[in-house]
């Protein structure tokens, strides 16, 4: 009896391990009547929790709702894919005013990029190259795979809880990993994953005719991004692989097609996305990354030279980061603001408001006084009107 | 003896309670301020600073503290410095708001220059949704400087209701607030 007992147990641990688990090899959709898309039931449900989140996101106010961008980036990703997959998945881009680098994928193919991504990057390849890899995320079943592995280790770990609980040191191993521990080993797109959806994604790109060397410029750009923000992992793609290893993968992926060249579409992929590039500075001012808000406001002028609002941005960059010489390059691009649109009431203010400051009280009365004649509802009047009772 | 155990039994479970009953005057030494609580709320020893409600931390608080002008915020990569306008400083807390990431729909309904314990400083009023829970609070926040440290009164309600019920309540509050070592 007491032989039989290990090969019982063992037996009992196979089998409950086994009942507990799924499996995680699913098909990708790739459009055509022969392979026609079948929904699973626990697929449904995810689905269904997606369509959920989403409904809330539409009722926020971080969607960026410009029309003529929206449709643009929706028309790159119906490029991507033959139509069969689109009938089969309503792929949807959706852009967040967000100023972190991020893009993310709901399992029913809508699909968020923060703007902030978008201003990042300066042409349609790369654009296409990360919507190719989010697509893969959706055609893949990706997030089906990953909800089902994340069941079967919690299956594991239950299983594997409940019967080393007897068993001293073994036990006490599952418990000190904790949650955090749990929670970091089953969570996020496995490194597998997320290398398919780079190599399937390139394929898309490539197929599209777009410029395979222009594929990995978007990491090299994430990379500026992770050393200007100072933090050590990016948000884009998930953490893995890690931001090296996906420059060098992509490095790899662009050998296999030496000089190809294609279209990257620059001048179409400027003229749609530049607005954002002055709501990414803006963002970007509030949450004091004035080097990258500078670099985007720059990007907008050398488009659009006669912009009162970016001259503005410039001279809030130069006034709030106030390093040496910082105050009086402020100065001058609120100048350059009013003289491009001397009704542009927030330049007066500050401009107003830096005289003041100088005790340069007559320049400062004629700013503020302009301020509250073009913007008279103003929120800060109050403080404007103190401010002219120390100009008398 | 029996009674004095309970007694012993009773003081320790009060200090040890999430929420105590406060009201009237109250002197936080080391934060070198006085302010008047109202009458009936609740008081959390889990935070800190101070933290008082009525009726739960969702439907209001009034919140009271200070931090160094030099410290790090926690949405924002901008500081305080010690020549800043109230209106600058101002700036920076509204952006140190707009830029969390846990709230949506934010809207600036008021930025003015007030007074505390007779020191200028902001006044701002504002409102926003919860990320997740789509709750709408709105919120009124006053602001000094003095020397190195930065004063706050927060005030944050449910906007439907609990709002305008206590608005009356924290502005109050927020008159009675002195520095005990100007």
């Amino acid at each position: 009896m007491k032989k039989t007992l290990p090969l019982f147990m063992l037996l009992l641990t196979a089998l409950t391990l086994l009942a507990g688990c799924e499996t995680t090899s699913v098909l990708p959709v790739r459009g055509g009547s022969s392979s026609s898309f079948q929904m699973e039931g626990d697929e449904r449900r995810l689905w269904n929790r997606s369509e959920e989140e989403q409904k809330k996101l539409e009722r926020s106010d971080l969607l960026y709702r410009n029309e003529e961008l929206v449709s643009y980036v929706n028309e790159v990703a119906r490029r991507l894919h033959p139509a069969e997959v689109h009938q089969q998945i309503a792929f949807r881009i959706v852009v967040l005013k967000n100023p972190l680098l991020n893009a993310f994928a709901y399992p029913n193919g809508v699909i968020y990029v923060h703007s902030g991504m978008i201003a990042r990057m300066e042409n349609e390849a790369e654009l296409a190259t990360l919507l190719a890899h989010e697509m893969t995320h959706v055609t893949h079943r990706h997030a089906l795979q990953q909800m089902r592995d994340l069941k079967n280790k919690a299956a594991f770990m239950a299983t594997f809880n409940v019967l080393t609980l007897a068993a001293g040191g073994v036990g006490s191993l599952a418990s000190l990993l904790g949650q955090v521990g749990t929670l970091a080993a089953v969570q996020g797109y496995s490194r597998e994953l997320e290398t398919e959806a780079d190599t399937e994604g390139f394929g898309l790109v490539v197929a599209a005719q777009y410029d395979p060397a222009e594929t990995g410029k978007l990491f090299l750009r994430l990379k500026e991004d992770v050393e200007e923000r100072k933090i050590d992992e990016p948000f884009f793609f998930g953490s893995h692989p890690r931001l090296q290893e996906r420059i060098e993968n992509y490095e790899k992926l662009q050998t296999l097609h030496p000089g190809k060249g294609g279209m990257k579409n620059e001048a179409i992929f400027s003229r749609k996305t530049s607005t954002l590039w002055l709501i990414d500075a803006d963002q970007n001012i509030s949450a004091g990354n004035y080097n990258i808000a500078q670099r985007e406001a720059e990007r907008y002028l050398s488009q659009k030279p006669d912009d009162a609002h970016a001259h503005f941005l410039l001279g809030e960059v130069c006034r709030q980061r106030n390093e040496q010489g910082d105050l009086d390059k402020a100065m001058d691009f609120y100048r350059k603001s009013i003289g491009q649109d001397p009704s542009y009431a927030n330049s007066h203010k500050a401009l107003g408001l830096l005289h003041l400051k100088k005790g340069e009280r007559p320049q400062a009365k004629e700013h503020l006084q302009q301020y509250l004649i073009l913007a008279p509802q103003a929120q800060d009047r109050a403080y404007v009107l103190e401010y002219l009772k120390q100009c008398e | 003896m029996k009674k004095c155990w309970l007694v012993l039994i009773l003081l320790v479970l009060t200090a040890c309670a999430p929420w105590v009953k406060v009201g009237g005057d109250y002197r936080a030494e080391p934060e070198n301020y006085s302010v008047t609580l109202p009458e009936g709320w609740m008081k959390s020893n889990t935070v800190t600073g101070l933290l008082v409600t009525r009726d739960g931390v969702l439907l209001q608080t009034i919140r009271v503290g200070r931090f160094n002008v030099d410290q790090e915020l926690k949405n924002t990569r901008k500081k305080y410095s010690r020549n800043m306008l109230p209106q600058e400083m101002a700036d920076v807390a509204i952006d140190n708001i707009k830029s969390d990431p846990l709230i949506t729909n934010f809207k600036l309904l008021e930025s003015s220059p007030a007074t505390l314990s007779g020191i200028p400083g902001s006044k701002i009023v504002y409102e926003f949704k919860t990320k997740e829970g789509q709750l709408r609070f709105k919120c009124i926040h006053y602001e000094i400087m003095s020397g190195e440290w930065i004063y706050g009164i927060w005030y944050r309600a449910a906007a439907r209701h609990y709002f305008d019920k206590d608005v009356q309540t924290f502005e109050t509050v927020s008159q009675s607030f002195r520095l005990l070592r100007p």
